[in-house]
This record gives C-alpha cells, sequence and structure tokens, in this order.
C-alpha cells in the first residue's frame, strides 16, 4: 500500500471530524473559521498550553449550534498527538517551528508532524492531511529577472548555503510526510502560503527590507510583493482540504492584485509611521551578500553566512507569481481584494498592532 | 586526530559541532539522541558519518576518543558514567551535574579511568577572561582577590530558551532542583570558584521570582538570585543573577590589594585599575583619562583580533574545546581543574538547598 490507487479516496461530509494544528495562531483562527463558515459540524483546535485562545473562544460564541473543540497540548507529546488525532478524518496541520535555531525549527516542525502522523496512522481514519508548508521552501536561483515562480519551480537543493533554519525544517517536513504518503498510503495535499499578511502580523514583510543594522534598507524596490491577505490564504487551505482529486499536490498561495514593495513601504510611511529607509538596489545587495557568504566561510564562521546569494535571491529578486493553479484545481478566488486587505493591514497597524 | 561523538541534538549541539569542526585534527564520528529524526538532522547538516539513537551502541560502534554530553542535566550523570566506563574522555555540558555528590562520583570514577573530563563552562576562555587569568597570576591585584563581584543576567525574551521554558510547564529545567536557576547560574559561579582559596566556600543565598514571572502566575520558578559567599579568612564574593537588566550586564570585578580588574563579558573588555596616586583634584582630571584609555585599547583590541579573524562569537567554546583536547592528547591537566568543577556544585547544592529551605 504505497500509492493513491491502493486506498480509494471516502468523501468528506460536514459531520466529519477536522482537526486543525496552531488553530490558535495567526493563520490558524482564520482557517477554523472559514471551516465553520462552510457549515463544517465538527472541528477540534489543537492549541499549545502558551497560546491565546480568545479568537477561538469567540468562534464558539458566533457558532454556538457547531462543535468546536480546543484541545490544549504539544505536539511533541504522542499522548497529545494520539487525543489530538482521535477520530480525525480531515487535518490541517498549521503547526511550525519558527526562529532561527536549526534544531528548534526542525523539532517544532518536523518531530512534531511525525509524532501527529503516527498518531493518523494508528487511528487510521484520516483521509486527508493538508500539509501547509512554506512558499520560500522554492529556489529562483535559476530563474531570470521578472521569470515565474510557481509550482513547477525548483525546490531549494543546497540548504546549507541558504542557511535558513525556517526552510531546512519546512522542506524536511515535507519530505516526511512524502515519506508517510509512500509507506502508509497517507493522502495529502501541500499547500505553499506566500508571505501572508493581514490583521495581527505586525512586522513589515522581509521581502520589503529589514533593518538589520539599525536603520530601514529598502532593497524590494519595484518589485512584485509575493502577498496572501490571512483570509484568503486561509480559504485556500480549507479548499485545499475539501476539493476531492487532488491528492499529492501542491499549491503555492499568492493573491490578485500584487503591489510593488516601493508602494506597499510609501503607504506604510503615510498611513502607519513615517521612518527614514534608504533604498539599496537589489545588485548592490546580492553583492553584499556575496561578500559576506565569502567572508563567512574564510573565516570558518566569524560572520554566519546569514546573508548569502540564495537567501537575497529569494527575498529580493523581481519575480512574478502565479496563483494560476489554485484557481483552476480549487476554485479559490480571492475574496479579499488587494485594496481591501492593504486598507485593513494599515488600519490595524495605525492602530498600534490592535483590532480596530 | 581525535575522535569525537556528541549525545544530545538539542540547541547547544550545533555549537559544539561547529567549534569541533575548527578545532586541529577534531573530527565529529557520530551524533546520538533518544529522537532518530533530531540525530539526523544533526548529522545531515554537519556532514557527520554516523546517527544513532541509543548511546550505548553509538560508543560501541563508532568507538570516540572524546564524548560530548549536550542532554538535560538530569541525564548528565548516568550518561558520564555510561560514556567513562566505555573508555571515553568527556566535555559535559552545564551544569556538570544535578547533585555535587554526582559531580564528586563522576571525577572520581574518571580518575579511576585514567580518562579526562571538562564542564562547559566556557565564558572562563572568552577573550577577555583568558586576559584577565594571566593579569592575576601576573600580580597584578597583589595576591589573591579580597573580594570578588559577579553579575550575570538573563532575559526571558531569549527565544530559543527562554520563550520556550515558560510556554512549556513540563520543560525539563523546571524539574531540576534548582529550576531555571540550575541550569544557568553555573557559569557565574564557575568565574568566582576559580578565584576561591578554598574547595568549599561557604554561601548565604535569596531567591525570588522577578514581577515579570509574577505578572505570568509562574512563581514557581525562581529567577532572581543574590549569593553572599565567604571562602578562607580573606575572600568574600558576591553574586548577583538577575533577568530583569537585559542581557547586556555580564562581568566579574576582582578587588586585590594592589588593584582591581574587571572583566566585561557582554562586551568582551577588560578592564585592569591600579591607584596612581594623584593627588588632590588631579585625581578627578586625570584618572577618567586613563580609564578612557583602557576602553580604547579594548575596542582597538577587539577590532585587531576580528580582522585576523580569531573573535568568534563561540571563540570561549571553541578555545575550551581545543585546550581539552590539547590535554588528551599530550596528557596533561584538564583546562578547568576538577576542583572548580566540585566547588561550583557544591556552591550550587548550598543556594538550592537554602532556597528550598526559605519557601
Amino acid at each position: 500500500m504505497s500509492t493513491d490507487e491502493a486506498k480509494p479516496a471516502v468523501p468528506l461530509t460536514t459531520v466529519d471530524l477536522a482537526l486543525v494544528t496552531g488553530a490558535g495562531g495567526f493563520i490558524g483562527v482564520r482557517v477554523v473559521e472559514a471551516l465553520l463558515k462552510r457549515g463544517w459540524k465538527r472541528v477540534r483546535c489543537f492549541v499549545r498550553p502558551s497560546s491565546e485562545v480568545e479568537g477561538l473562544q469567540r468562534l464558539r460564541q458566533q457558532f454556538p449550534a457547531l462543535e468546536l473543540q480546543i484541545l490544549s497540548g504539544n505536539l511533541l507529546s504522542r499522548e497529545d498527538c494520539a487525543a489530538a488525532a482521535k477520530g480525525a478524518k480531515i487535518v490541517f496541520h498549521l503547526v511550525t517551528g519558527r526562529g532561527k535555531s536549526f534544531p528548534g525549527c526542525f523539532q517544532n516542525s518536523v518531530v512534531t508532524t511525525r509524532n501527529l502522523l503516527d498518531a493518523l496512522v494508528a487511528e487510521g481514519c484520516v483521509v486527508r492531511f493538508v500539509n501547509v508548508s512554506t512558499f520560500a521552501v522554492h529556489s529562483n536561483m535559476k530563474l531570470k529577472r521578472g521569470g515565474l515562480l510557481d509550482e513547477s519551480c525548483e525546490i531549494e537543493p543546497n540548504l546549507e548555503e541558504r542557511y535558513d533554519a525556517y526552510v531546512y525544517a519546512k522542506l524536511k517536513q515535507d519530505e516526511l510526510v512524502l515519506e508517510y504518503h509512500q509507506k502508509h498510503g497517507l493522502r495529502y495535499v501541500t499547500v505553499r502560503p506566500s508571505i501572508v499578511f493581514g490583521p495581527g502580523k505586525k512586522a513589515i514583510p522581509g521581502a520589503v527590507g529589514m533593518d538589520t543594522f539599525g536603520f530601514f534598507m529598502h532593497i524590494g524596490g519595484g518589485n512584485r510583493l509575493p502577498l496572501t491577505y490571512v483570509d484568503n490564504c486561509a480559504d485556500a487551505i480549507v479548499r485545499a482540504g475539501l476539493v476531492p482529486g487532488i491528492d499529492g499536490q501542491v499549491f503555492n498561495v499568492v493573491d490578485d492584485d500584487l503591489p510593488t514593495s516601493r508602494y506597499f513601504l510609501g503607504r506604510y510611511k503615510r498611513e502607519v509611521r513615517n521612518f527614514r529607509s534608504i533604498f539599496i538596489p537589489y545588485s548592490l545587495f546580492y553583492l553584499f551578500c556575496c561578500i559576506w557568504e565569502k567572508y563567512a566561510k574564510s573565516s570558518q564562521g566569524q560572520l554566519p553566512p546569514v546573508f548569502n546569494r540564495r537567501f537575497c535571491a529569494f527575498m529580493w529578486k523581481p519575480q512574478r507569481y502565479s496563483n494560476q493553479k489554485l484557481k483552476e484545481k480549487l476554485g479559490w478566488q480571492p475574496e479579499v481584494g488587494m485594496a481591501d486587505a492593504l486598507q485593513r493591514y494599515y488600519a490595524y497597524q495605525k492602530n498600534g498592532g490592535t483590532h480596530a | 586526530m581525535i575522535k569525537s561523538a556528541l549525545i544530545g541534538c538539542g540547541l547547544v549541539a550545533d555549537q559544539h559541532l561547529a567549534q569541533i569542526q575548527r578545532v586541529p585534527g577534531g573530527q565529529v564520528v557520530g551524533v546520538c539522541d533518544t529522537e532518530p529524526l533530531m540525530a539526523r538532522q544533526l548529522a545531515d547538516r554537519f556532514h557527520v558519518p554516523n546517527f544513532f539513537s541509543d548511546a550505548a551502541v553509538m560508543l560501541k560502534t563508532v568507538r570516540p576518543d572524546v564524548v560530548h554530553i549536550t542532554t538535560p542535566a538530569q541525564t548528565h550523570f548516568p550518561l558520564g558514567k555510561l560514556c567513562l566506563e566505555s573508555g571515553c574522555h568527556v566535555y559535559m555540558e552545564k551544569p556538570f551535574s544535578v547533585t555535587a555528590p554526582q559531580a564528586e562520583e563522576l571525577l572520581g570514577l574518571a580518575e579511576s579511568k585514567g580518562m579526562k573530563m571538562t564542564v562547559g563552562h566556557n565564558l572562563q576562555f572568552n577573550p577577555e577572561a583568558i586576559r584577565m587569568r594571566a593579569l592575576v597570576q601576573s600580580g597584578f591585584l597583589g595576591g589573591a582577590p579580597t573580594h570578588i563581584d559577579c553579575v550575570q543576567c538573563f532575559s526571558h525574551d531569549d527565544p530559543t530558551y527562554g520563550k520556550a521554558l515558560l510556554g512549556d510547564r513540563t520543560h525539563w529545567v523546571r524539574s531540576l532542583p534548582g529550576s531555571l536557576l540550575q541550569n544557568l547560574i553555573s557559569h557565574g559561579l564557575a568565574k568566582i570558584a576559580e578565584f576561591l582559596p578554598v574547595p568549599r566556600p561557604t554561601v548565604m543565598a535569596h531567591a525570588y521570582s522577578s514581577p515579570y514571572l509574577r505578572s505570568l502566575g509562574q512563581t514557581d520558578v525562581l529567577d532572581e538570585l543574590r549569593a553572599i559567599i565567604s571562602a578562607g579568612d580573606n575572600t568574600t564574593a558576591f553574586f548577583t543573577f538577575s533577568t530583569q537588566l537585559g542581557v547586556g550586564h555580564n562581568h566579574i570585578c576582582l578587588y586585590g590589594k594592589k588593584g582591581t580588574v574587571i572583566a566585561d563579558c557582554a562586551n568582551r573588555m577588560l578592564i585592569p585599575i591600579q591607584p596612581k596616586g594623584y593627588k588632590s583634584y588631579l585625581r578627578y582630571f586625570l584618572t577618567p583619562l586613563i580609564y578612557a584609555g583602557y576602553y580604547r585599547r579594548n575596542s582597538w583590541h577587539n577590532v585587531k583580533r576580528f580582522l585576523k579573524k580569531d573573535f568568534h562569537m563561540d571563540y570561549s567554546m571553541k578555545m575550551l574545546i581545543q585546550l581539552f583536547y590539547q590535554s588528551i592528547q599530550e596528557k596533561t591537566p584538564p583546562p578547568i581543574p576538577y576542583r572548580e568543577i566540585l566547588t561550583t556544585a557544591w556552591m550550587m547544592d548550598d543556594i538550592f538547598a537554602q532556597i528550598r529551605k526559605a519557601a
């Protein structure tokens, strides 16, 4: 039993139990909300003990007739995984490790996923596993400036040079899910959101620039930003769980009408907070990253290779992005248009990171 | 050539492997973690040829000369014994053991087996710590220090450790007798232990939960510690551990009859102060200028070392590993004397006993 053909898909109905891991997070709450709005009657929300569950409690009040379970635990615990997996037919797996630590990211992305998959395999009733990965696992080193970055693009082949703990962990998570598909016939769909933004996310996206050296370097220039508004992203994730006949497929999630980095920053400065920024052309910053990377190597890590060519290219090389597959196969359309999404984002930022 | 292996592929393991690979003759032959995925990822990223989920199997299979143990402290004692009995030298991450008697037993076993041990008090091998040691040995203080003041700070904002601990009520650090303090204070206490004239000083300790932890309702964790240490008939020390001052304060100050020396570990500075005997107002006018010179020289010293590519963030760990490996190869005493390891362990035991009693 190692292929899709080995196990025919069982159609899902709205009374089937849906499990959402990372349900207390930025995207997780919206995924739960999207499921409930679609009439899903039983949703189990798995949250960390330290998570704030106000958003989920609010949903519970909003949808009193539906069964919304909030289960607190840690996916590093196999007992907690067994409790989470019990009876789950569809799983939206959003838990992820973040930060700069490779073992930390790996543990919270891969070990947690393995524990959950083991529990699901043992439970034996999961019909679809939605693996929420990231757009950042792609490499655009072989793409020309202005080239199209979509699902067919290369996956990062040189993780050592990329030196990104999050990308490393997410790629290993994807490999693990594939392994469970091959060994246990797990039916899965992978969703790779681009930069998810919206109320709840305070920082300016890194693709616009960064303030690592004490001042804001605007590197994005006239690039289109690969953004997806959080509600649109959640909708794509939910569709990836419910649409039949897409097992094993990968979907990148990016909205329509993407703004340029310059527009995004300019409007941020006008509507939220004005601050000084220095524009650094991509080619200049790429050169800086080349030098930094070489120095990191020759000095045996006196400076860690955090600035490197692969990272720089992925973040700031001008590309085009596609959501064609998402629209064609999942029937997805961004419900919140970009103009409205940006308006909501800036309003949230203007209120000091609180919901209006 | 020294064949190394590592047990415990968590947060600190990356630092160990990166530094072992920089040590001349260092070669990592295997890594081990009870979680096979963690062992595999470490081996994958550092190109280690073998990974294991059973320490005994690893020791038999790859037969390392040295084992680095970077597991939770509760496992240090059994794993240390296993490695020593398998004929391996041991680099133990701090804290060396959960209790001082365990430390005594491990060090005794090492001696009986002809093996060497060291502990991850690597901050004692930072550039400024090495310079301070040389200065004290040259007689700058005019003898042993009369008083020592050591301040160690920690921030709960630390994403890899602080937040993980506070967010997880079952985190292994919480089950240590000294909880958070036990996992952190050995760095500061070891710096003091180096300059104490007796192996088991008298300690008076006071600990409490910071307002931040109280606001989170986490009063089961103590994160503020003040200790007064008295050793022999003429050496005292103050030790402060705080989570309220940011991470910018980590220093030790040695006061002697002839001079004072401050090693600022947060900024890698060494300030040697000796009274100049200026009269009247000259003291107020000239002394600050002299101090300014000390600070300027530190800045230049650090820049020079950086330009020579000899100023890594993990400089101290590489130095400790290198000195430990050298001591094994040349059959010389290990870089951290066992007396210091034991003194640190005893001070910790005394502190935690008093905290428990007070609670």
